[in-house]
């Protein structure tokens, strides 16, 4: 099968839950066509050779953002009412920046012209990855690694019940 | 016969428009930080899709970490909806127009 119809198929994956997003008024279900059309986005990263950031967008992404999404509903809705329903505002100006966004973005990426190059072929390239972490972005490794702490802890923190 | 760049991009446009549009129509706060996710991931998309031109693989790198950064800012952001709950007894945007009290 070419790579074409692969990333028509998974394209399809990744758009048609976000149309299904923005009409629903469940946020629940909401929640559930991003991960649908997440695990579409991780299968686009694998046809772009991508292989490591298909597996980190399905680890932190589809495993663990999600569940805190989800969490983050359930926490914040009473069930005895019609909680997880929410309603539309601002529905117009929505609308228009949004298809102005589109056609700016649109005709910005038809008119760049086509890339001549098939792209480079890397080798074994997520030990390339691996590699460039722990040499040329050594710096920004761990001060990412430390900002995931603090902000871990700082969420333990804000979230736990305060006295007032 | 492989794809062209220029869909990855056209798809990422899509994403992130919709991702605009989640922000500014919906009026639960779960909804916006949904939206906020989406744009994150329309970024990385472009990112991932310029990386395949480049043998030093920068863009993929620079992914990983803007997921993690994406992680803590969903972590640190329903910790705040939390606390707003707690207090207010809604998360609907429209209602939450006071600093104090």
């Amino acid at each position: 099968m070419s790579l074409d119809v692969l990333f028509f198929g998974f394209g399809a994956m990744v758009v048609i839950p976000l149309i299904y997003m923005i009409f629903t008024r469940n946020i629940i279900r909401a929640v559930f066509a991003f991960t649908i059309s997440l695990l579409g986005l991780a299968a686009i990263y694998v046809l772009l050779n991508a292989d490591l950031m298909a597996v980190v967008q399905i680890l932190i992404y589809a495993g663990g953002i999600v569940v805190l999404l989800i969490f983050g509903v359930m926490l914040t809705k009473r069930t005895s009412e019609a909680g997880v329903y929410t309603d539309h505002h601002q529905v117009v100006i929505g609308s228009f920046v949004f298809i102005g966004m589109l056609v700016f973005l649109v005709t910005g990426i038809l008119q760049a012209g086509q890339v001549k190059s098939a792209g480079v072929e890397v080798e074994n390239q997520i030990a390339q990855v691996g590699v460039l972490y722990l040499t040329d972005h050594l710096v920004a490794f761990e001060l990412v690694a430390f900002l995931l702490l603090v902000a871990l802890v700082g969420a333990a923190f804000l979230a736990k019940k305060s006295d007032h | 016969m492989a794809v062209p760049l220029s869909y990855y991009l056209l798809l990422a446009a899509f994403i992130f428009c919709a991702g605009i549009l989640l922000v500014l129509i919906k009026k639960s706060a779960v909804f916006v930080l949904l939206g906020i996710e989406l744009m994150l991931n329309a970024a990385n998309l472009n990112l991932v899709a310029f990386s395949k031109f480049d043998p030093k693989l920068s863009g993929q790198v620079f992914a990983v970490f803007s997921v993690v950064l994406a992680a803590g800012e969903v972590a640190i952001a329903l910790a705040i909806l939390i606390n707003i709950y707690r207090r207010y007894d809604t998360t609907s945007l429209d209602k939450l127009d006071q600093l104090k009290n």
